[in-house]
């Protein structure tokens, strides 16, 4: 609970200020510090960042009337009758996801090589 | 263990740079789909208006306020003419910023620069158009004049302050998905737009077309298929109205010299025929245009009423920007240009003009004689001239970088030569000839706008008039001192009769333009007796003027129309003209079906559905109505008509050549006209003609059944027309939702497939101008904003907003909803 919290908030603040990518080296670096299972390190840093993420986007589609969101879930050849804006919110996670959920397996993987 | 760890960072390193980078039409999905920087980021809240804020920028002179109403049109309060355009750039740029880059793009040929090789084609276009050398013209002399440097350069420094202002996560939607960031603003950006406006308007063209129909068919049949004037006509300045000028004298021909160009032309060109040719649009009917005022005797008001709809292909960001622009010395409201300064259409508080376009002929194509194939000279005046070449450098996103030579002669660019790319373009520019076009020529236009927002009387408005070159518009005008006019204005090249009709020969003087017709002798008129001006697109003048202006505009169905009531109009209110703009009356129906019923009665051998259609038709009001199915019989039943009539012997595809015009087919149908392939004995003559009609009728029954079913509501014109309006990159999902319309090309209310009033808007002169205006979108370019496509509803429904146009600056009118302060920054 520890590490998801502080893989939560620390990829938070970053990305606030940082490119998308910043979540990289966040979650290798918490990964190595706090030394979990590397398959473990995986899944929690995908989960953080895919909820973060998954949370985030539906907040800003709420505040939007899911104007745009509906919008791109067209585009991305989502139909727009079956929930297009949430869908498009279930998909933006997984870029992010998978990313930290390397990262986090990485970390653990450096530490235990080194 | 060390090969995981490198494995994992393996992993790593692939997916985040996957997840970074466009591929294909994909956008970087990392980079696209974060809520912190991606798209979500331009999701615009929908309840909170942007606060009041503060800017602090270096170029402002004093302090500049704009002001967002209820529909996010800004209203700007400025001191002096810089700040005024400064800020109207940076407030368009905030809206518009992509929207700007990509219209510069595609009028620079520079579009595959962000999308990839399949604009190489389009590019490779707009660079044989000479784009960017008509545009650099016009900035050229444009910057000779101190007012319109100062606008540009105000405008330009506004757009940078804005772009230099962004980061990343800033950047409007469609530079995420095309992932690409937005270049410094140029003044040179400016010209291309008007550029763009002069390709869009006055940048199609038929020579070829013309041409070879004529060396096919020779001066006599062409000339009577063909004519110069059409039948039917109820031009802009009305019939009869003198010419109070003594005309230069312009070259002529005597028939013989006539006859020996014409033979002349029909051997050298039937080369033509089989050439690979490039592309440009042809001459679209619907794109046109309505404007009208009324006099203070019509009007209820005792003050003109001014309207005008210029209709344009329809897409999402609008066409225009509304804006109020107000410094210590103007006041003007209406649409501008997203990236160019000052308000094209609009009024102030004296004055409301609005503008439609002239059909006038101001694109000709030269052939060229080359001396050899390396095309380093050419024939002219019995002398080997040499050409100028210009290799264009077309860079391509993720792909190596394309030259083409484009040759210049002394008429313009030769824009056909060896292009092989083939593209859903039309194709009609004629291989080996040079393009001699007003486009091309040094011009000022943006000081015509500049001084229409200031002027404040008729004189104001005819000097206004005298600075502007292309694409040439009917500027209709009305003042509050009870003045109403229509100026046909623009650089009309001065021509004898039918120059330019067919290709001309770029190797002889005989063929060159022959200077300008002064422009205090463009056809004007002021205060006519009749009580109203109008223009849609038809002729300018009948045919006492003497000059050559074009030997075909479009056809006369709106302009008859509009005059039509205009004539009987009386105590017109703003909603009066509203209603008018909605007119679906169709005028060729008018003309035609009673003769079109009647000759298929007279043809028997109809089915019993059949004559239940005829029925139809028979109780039709002849008004393109969503509900009407009869506007969809008869619409298909005309086009029938002139296939059969015409593409055996015009065959666009494989002989590229054209139909003849509407005229002259209505003209054929009611039998004023014989033409020899149906008409080739008298005694079969009338039978002949009855079975075209009656034979069409029956073919485009079937082809209704085929597409539609058996009759009933899915031949209702709005179901089988369902209209949207795109997007202007054609993606997906960024467009309109589909929606069922009144209207057609040929009706007052122009709403065709792609193309439709672009800005509706009445205007009631009087102390304080009372303003109504729509467009078929909104005022913010971005996709997830709610103003994008707000208006869009209201547009379909045909009513129209009141527009807020405030005399002194005040926050506390309900209807402004933030503030935006530009202050400098010390």
């Amino acid at each position: 609970m520890k590490m998801f919290i502080t893989l939560f908030v620390a990829s938070l603040i970053a990305q606030l200020l940082l490119p998308w990518w910043i979540i990289l080296p966040i979650t290798l670096f918490i990964s190595y510090f706090f030394n979990k299972s590397p398959w473990f390190s995986f899944i929690i840093s995908f989960i953080a960042i895919y909820l973060m993420w998954l949370l985030f986007s539906t907040y800003q589609s709420s505040m939007n009337d899911h104007i745009l969101g509906n919008r791109i879930g067209v585009l991305f050849g989502l139909s727009p009758n079956f929930g297009g804006w949430f869908l498009m919110a279930l998909i933006s996670g997984i870029p992010g996801g998978i990313v930290a959920g390397f990262g986090g397996l990485a970390g653990q993987y450096i530490r235990k090589a080194f | 263990m060390k090969l995981k760890a490198f494995l994992s960072i393996l992993a790593c390193i692939i997916f985040t740079v996957l997840f970074n980078i466009k591929i294909g039409d994909i956008p970087p999905l990392g980079k696209f789909l974060n809520p912190f920087n991606g798209f979500w980021k331009n999701a615009e809240p929908i309840n909170s208006f942007s606060e009041n804020s503060t800017l602090k920028l270096k170029n402002v002179h004093q302090d500049i306020t704009v002001m967002y109403d209820d529909q996010h049109i800004p209203h700007v309060f400025a001191k002096d003419a810089y700040d005024l355009y400064f800020a109207q750039g940076y407030i368009t740029a905030k809206d518009r910023l992509w929207q700007m880059d990509f219209q510069t793009r595609y009028a620079s040929g520079r579009l595959a620069e962000v999308v990839g090789a399949k604009a190489i084609p389009l590019d490779k276009y707009q660079r044989r158009m000479g784009m960017v050398f008509g545009a650099k013209k016009m900035l050229k002399e444009s910057l000779k004049d101190p007012k319109s440097k100062l606008i540009l350069t105000a405008y330009a420094d506004g757009v940078n302050a804005y772009i230099n202002s962004l980061s990343p996560a800033d950047y409007p939607l469609e530079f995420k998905i095309l992932n690409y960031a937005p270049e410094p603003w140029t003044l040179l950006n400016s010209a291309l737009l008007l550029k763009l406006m002069s390709a869009t308007l006055a940048g199609g063209s038929d020579e070829l077309y013309m041409t070879n129909i004529l060396s096919t068919y020779g001066p006599d049949l062409t000339n009577r298929l063909f004519p110069n004037y059409p039948t039917r006509e109820d031009p802009i300045i009305p019939k009869g109205t003198n010419w109070d000028f003594n005309p230069l004298p312009v070259s002529s021909f005597s028939n013989n010299e006539v006859k020996e160009i014409f033979d002349a032309k029909s051997s050298s060109h039937l080369s033509l025929l089989d050439q690979n040719t490039l592309l440009t649009g042809k001459k679209e009917e619907g794109l046109g245009s309505n404007n009208w005022a009324i006099s203070s005797e019509k009007s209820k008001t005792g003050k003109p009423i001014l309207a005008n709809d210029p209709h344009l292909s329809l897409t999402l960001p609008s066409i225009w920007y509304q804006i109020q622009l107000k410094d210590n010395k103007s006041n003007s409201y209406g649409v501008s240009i997203p990236g160019a300064p000052c308000i094209i259409i609009g009024f102030n508080q004296h004055i409301s003009w609005g503008v439609t376009n002239v059909g006038s002929d101001v694109l000709d194509w030269y052939h060229i004689t080359f001396k050899d194939n390396d095309k380093n000279f050419y024939l002219y005046s019995g002398e080997w001239t040499k050409t100028k070449k210009i290799v264009e450098e077309i860079k391509v996103r993720s792909g190596k970088t394309i030259y083409d030579t484009v040759y210049y002669t002394h008429h313009g660019p030769v824009s056909a030569l060896g292009m092989s790319e083939s593209s859903n373009l039309t194709e009609n520019i004629p291989q080996d000839a040079a393009l001699k076009w007003v486009a091309h020529l040094p011009s000022n236009d943006l000081r015509t706008f500049y001084e229409l927002n200031r002027a404040s009387n008729y004189d104001g408005y005819k000097n206004a008039l005298t600075y502007f070159t292309a694409p040439a518009q009917n500027f209709v005008y009305a003042d509050n001192q009870n003045n109403i006019a229509i100026t046909p204005n623009g650089y009309f090249p001065l021509k004898w009769r039918e120059q330019g009709k067919f290709v001309l020969d770029g190797s002889t003087r005989r063929d060159e333009w022959q200077g300008r017709i002064p422009p205090a002798q463009n056809p004007t008129i002021k205060n006519p007796k009749r009580g109203f001006v109008s223009s849609a697109n038809q002729s300018p003048v009948d045919e006492s003027y003497p000059y050559y202006l074009n030997w075909e505009y479009a056809p006369y169905d709106r302009g008859h129309r509009i005059n039509e009531r205009l004539n009987v109009l009386q105590h017109a209110t703003i909603d009066s003209l509203r209603l008018m703009q909605l007119d679906n009356k169709s005028v060729l129906a008018d003309d035609l079906i009673d003769t079109l019923v009647l000759a298929t009665e007279q043809y028997g051998l109809l089915k019993p559905d059949e004559k239940i259609l005829l029925e139809v038709l028979k109780k039709w009001n002849h008004a393109y109505e969503d509900t009407s199915k009869a506007a969809t019989i008869f619409d298909n039943w005309y086009q029938t008509i002139e296939k059969n009539l015409w593409s055996q012997q015009f065959n666009i595809d494989s002989a590229k050549m054209r139909f003849p015009n509407r005229d002259k087919t209505v003209n054929i149908l009611l039998d004023s006209v014989t033409i020899p392939w149906l008409h080739n004995n008298t005694k079969a003559k009338q039978n002949s003609k009855i079975s075209l009609i009656g034979n069409s009728f029956q073919i485009s029954v079937q082809d209704l059944k085929k597409r539609y079913g058996s009759f009933g509501k899915g031949w209702e014109w709005g179901t089988v027309n369902k209209r949207n309006v795109v997007h202007l990159a054609g993606m997906n999902g960024l467009g309109s939702k589909e929606f069922t319309i009144n209207g057609s090309g040929r009706t007052i209310n122009a709403i065709k497939q792609k193309s439709g009033p672009s800005w509706r808007m009445v205007v009631a002169l009087g102390d304080i101008p009372t303003a109504y205006g729509i467009l078929p979108g909104g005022a913010s370019g971005n996709p997830g904003s709610k103003f994008y496509d707000n208006q869009l509803q209201n547009w379909v429904d045909g009513t129209l907003k009141k527009l807020l146009f405030m005399i002194e600056e005040n926050t506390e009118n309900p209807q402004i909803k933030s503030k935006l302060t530009l202050t400098k920054k010390r």
